[in-house]
């Protein structure tokens, strides 16, 4: 690795030479262009990425991100653990709590009884992947899926841990990672914005705050854009009442002309993005109509999806629409899920949730395999992190609720150079500790930039005097799971 | 440890006192041997003692540096004990001409000779185990490397740049020889029988046998040995020397596996990508520039230039290298609305002719015609032209693509007939028929054939209580 190629950085350090004014150089010749070489060499061809290639062949060329916000059980979902039925009701013994902390809404309970899943687990596939039968769906894909039981992370509160999963650290400010991605390779599609975020239209539980798909520090053209369940998916995207789209084309070419005198006088990035915007804006009044229509879509397919999948909002309209979103070219699409926090009432709150999602989870998975698009589309799916093996409050005979738990949970991926029918990472018999091949959230994000052909400690931002990177100083590559 | 290795590492400074003084004392003894007591300055035995003391500190930090390891196991004995006996002597002759005040000529010239003599070998061993045996007689002409043992020199090879052109025997597996075989197989030592010094002697084989048939790893006895468990006895280099690395053996199994040529470059043996690998890897030649091929089996190319990305990108094409060391291109096009791909969009396609290997043309419109051009990309390995309306006639301009592996046709008007043009690209792997009218039935038939069968949506089953 000796031919490293100068660490990125954003626009700061390029000495005035803004992108756009590179691509102008061309006009000026083979001159202008290799002038504009030597003061840029990372350069790239494509004006809305940073680098000119990726560090290796990628693997996935999109990601699709089913978050699960809330925390979703680990122990009633995939990770079968029956000894926690046969001790069901005794105490979490100290031997293997090992005075963890607990969250403030546990942790003065006088008892912390071991609460067994209410659902029974069986093996699907070739592969044998244990399922809990509130998944009956995803049994069906389960050879093409991984599981990887061993996640864990610091944060035990959802702003904190949704906020580490999607941006790498617990203190709101930092890049999302689809942020991150759309920075560092671009848009394949100058039509759509490269990083998309689909959000429920209803359902309580945990806020989905911008921050989690927030550009941060990096250009505000890479923020996340949010569809919303509505007939303007985008909001203030249309033309004022009254307005042509000819009238607003000609006012944006003005517009534009005026920005780019500006920029004549002096280099201005955040010009730029403003450009960029207004361009993607107007681009956009076309191609987003067109790619949320779901009317043309066939009946077996909405039928796959389940019952939702033509009501906009739905997960299971989501899962659709980032499936067309992908098929666009669209770098990164996310689709949020809310309601897994299951402090109470556990059984029933599992039984719905899986209700709303775990059909079109697994149809994402069969519909992207049926275009063949499988082999270079990273699906993952998980939440901030997993629930505790005791009950939190009272355990009566067919309910109780679980807390929030950091220390393991089970995420799945799919797709986009993952190995298909696999399980990473042992936990132990309680679903408390994590007994072997551990996987932070760190070395998620490091995973997923691999597989996207990024080397996730060469792609960085300098910001306020240092060089940010998503995994900061962390993150190891999980290459057990890698195809 | 480190402590230790830090100390140790201050020999190749004190070492340099003990040579110097005993030196001065040892010739001072000699000159005085033959003059009268009194000229004899008294100072002689202070420097017996200090040249003594600063023996045992070198020694001493010697000791230490020894412990860091990787040095030739016989040699540092030898370094080891004429070093202790290059101290003793010097306190014995402090002891007999300083003491005792022993003043025969007879005892000095032996006493002081042998003083000299063990602190010369010493020196030698302890120069050959920094520099390595060669590196004393490396430039001494022809004559003098005879009497010491060593073959003709040979005339220096230019250090390799382009692996490609590297010579297999002279570039390759001599110097890999000569780095960790031919300190004990050469003609000085002739461990075994056997010389590995020249492409005539490696040839003619040891005790044991022949050390390298052509062709044969199984029969080579060189390639039996490197390749057994280090713990083995007959494992080579023998004596806890550094063996090679598995590159390095890797590379000298390649050489012997294409006959154990006695030169011609590397290219005109045609390594596949991971000997290549190795190849440059036992050499410590970087990888990414020495192989043929690029880590997606398709022939290095310069990267194109950038006029032409340019052109694509501003025709609506999105066009990446695929990766720093992959200079071939991944190209994607998406449209909106009713535009379609035009004829312009697929002829500014052969401008990067060589260079594009992944190919996605979904739902673009494109047509029959135009897919004659696609049949023109030589390196093409992924095509998408999924969701156009492409027919049995287009898909069978495609037979003369001579790498594809991934044709993605799903909600295309092909065919059954489609299948038999498809079973003319060798080198298919996986082609994508849903939605098409091709029968499942046909597609049966063919391994690489793929119709997804996923519209089967059962009922949530009730075991969930």
């Amino acid at each position: 690795m000796s031919d490293h190629s100068p660490l990125c950085t954003g626009y700061e350090d390029t000495a005035g030479l803004s992108r756009r004014s590179f691509l102008n150089k061309l006009g000026m010749g083979l001159g202008g262009l290799a002038l504009a070489d030597l003061m840029n060499p990372v350069s790239a061809f494509d004006p809305t990425a940073l680098l000119s290639s990726t560090h290796i062949a990628p693997k996935a060329k999109r990601v699709i991100f089913l978050y699960q916000s809330g925390g979703p059980s680990q122990m009633d979902l995939f990770d079968y653990k029956p000894r926690l039925n046969t001790e069901h009701g005794q105490e979490l013994p100290d031997s293997v709590r090992q005075g963890q902390r607990l969250t403030g809404m546990s942790t003065n309970q006088s008892s912390l009884p071991l609460a067994g899943s209410p659902f029974a687990f069986r093996q699907h596939g070739e592969s044998g992947a244990w399922l809990s039968d509130a998944l009956p769906y995803p049994a069906q894909v389960a050879d093409e899926i991984c599981f990887v039981k061993s996640m864990y992370t610091e944060a035990s509160n959802h702003g904190p841990g949704g906020t580490m999963m999607q941006t790498g650290s617990q203190i709101p400010g930092r890049p999302s990672f689809g942020s991150w991605m759309s920075y560092g390779l671009g848009s394949m599609n100058d039509n759509l914005p490269s990083y998309v975020v689909l959000k429920p239209k209803s359902g309580g539980g945990q806020p989905l705050t911008s921050r989690y798909w927030d550009a941060g520090f990096l250009p505000g053209k890479h923020n996340g854009v949010q569809f919303r369940a509505d007939k303007d998916a985008v909001l203030y995207l249309n033309n004022p009442q009254g307005v042509s789209r000819r009238a607003r084309h000609a006012a944006i070419e003005t517009l534009q002309e005026l920005h780019e005198r500006q920029l004549a006088e002096s280099s201005n990035p955040s010009l730029e993005n403003h450009i960029a915007q207004y361009e993607m804006a107007f681009r956009m009044q076309a191609s987003v109509p067109e790619v949320t229509d779901l009317s043309g879509e066939p009946q077996s397919v909405l039928d796959l999806y389940g019952p939702g999948a033509t009501e906009a909002g739905t997960y299971a309209a989501n899962c659709l629409l980032a499936r067309r979103l992908a098929e666009k070219g669209v770098r990164f699409i996310q689709v949020f899920e809310k309601g897994w926090d299951a402090h109470a009432n556990l059984p029933n709150n599992i039984r719905n949730q899986t209700r709303k999602t775990d059909q079109a989870s697994a149809a994402l998975i069969k519909d992207l395999k049926m275009r063949g698009m499988l082999d270079e589309t990273l699906v993952i799916w998980g939440g901030e992190f997993g629930r505790t093996n005791y009950s939190q409050g009272k355990m009566t005979a067919d309910n109780f609720g679980r807390d929030h738990h950091p220390r393991c949970f089970t995420m799945w991926m799919a797709g986009g150079g993952i190995k298909p029918g696999t399980s990473h990472g042992i936990t132990d018999d309680y679903c408390y500790n994590i007994v072997q091949d551990g996987v932070h959230v760190h070395d998620l994000h490091a995973t997923m930039m691999h597989l996207m052909g990024i080397d996730h400690e060469r792609l960085t931002f300098k910001y306020q005097g240092r060089h940010f990177r998503l995994t900061d100083v962390h993150g190891h590559i999980v290459k057990p799971i890698l195809a | 440890m480190d402590w230790l290795t830090f100390f140790g590492r201050f020999h190749v400074l004190a070492l340099h006192l003990p040579i110097g003084i005993l030196s001065l004392a040892a010739i001072a003894e000699i000159y005085y041997a033959r003059k009268s007591e009194k000229e004899r300055p008294d100072f002689l035995r202070a420097v017996w003692l200090w040249g003594t003391l600063s023996a045992a500190i070198a020694a001493g930090l010697g000791y230490l540096l020894s412990l860091s390891g990787g040095y030739d196991e016989t040699t540092l004995e030898r370094h080891l004990i004429t070093g202790i006996a290059t101290g003793v002597v010097g306190f014995l002759c402090w002891l007999v001409f300083g003491l005792i005040k022993v003043r025969r000529a007879g005892a000095v010239y032996t006493l002081a000779g042998l003083q000299l003599l063990l602190m010369g070998i010493t020196g030698h061993l302890g120069g050959n185990l920094t520099h390595g045996p060669e590196y004393l007689f490396e430039h001494a002409p022809n004559p003098v490397r005879k009497l010491a043992g060593f073959g003709p020199r040979r005339i220096a090879r230019p250090a390799v740049t382009d692996l490609n052109q590297a010579d297999v025997f002279l570039d390759v597996a001599q110097p890999l020889l000569e780095l960790r075989c031919t300190s004990c197989h050469n003609p000085s030592k002739t461990k075994g029988g056997l010389l590995l010094d020249s492409y005539e002697n490696i040839m003619l084989g040891g005790d044991t046998g022949a050390a390298v048939v052509p062709g044969d790893l199984i029969a080579s006895e060189l390639s039996i040995r490197i390749n057994l468990d280090p713990e083995h006895d007959d494992f080579m280099p023998s004596g806890g020397k550094i063996p090679f690395t598995e590159a390095q053996t890797r590379v000298m199994d390649w050489w012997i596996e294409i006959g154990a040529p006695a030169g011609g470059t590397i290219a005109s043996f045609a390594p596949s990508p991971e000997v290549s690998a190795w190849i440059a890897a036992a050499l410590d030649q970087p990888t990414p520039a020495v192989s043929l091929t690029n880590e997606l089996g398709l022939p290095k190319l310069p990267a194109l230039s950038r006029d032409v990305l340019m052109e694509l990108e501003s025709l609506g094409f999105d066009a990446t290298p695929i990766s720093e060391t992959v200079t071939h291109l991944d190209i994607d096009f998406y449209r909106i609305g009713s535009e379609t791909i035009t004829d312009e969009h697929v002829q500014a396609l052969l401008k990067a002719r060589d260079h594009i290997a992944w190919l996605n043309l979904g739902n673009s419109g494109l047509t029959d015609a135009q897919l004659e051009t696609i049949g023109q990309l030589p390196n093409l390995l992924k095509l998408d032209v999924s969701n156009n309306p492409v027919t049995d006639t287009g898909i069978s301009a495609l037979t003369p693509l001579p790498r594809l592996q991934t044709l993605n046709l799903h909600h295309t008007k092909i065919t059954d007939n489609a299948l038999p043009v498809l079973d003319q690209l060798i080198t298919l792997e996986q082609a994508n028929v849903w939605a098409t009218s091709v029968t499942p039935g046909s597609a049966a038939t063919r391994p690489y054939a793929e119709i997804a069968t996923g519209f089967s949506v059962p009922e949530r089953d009730g075991s969930s209580k």
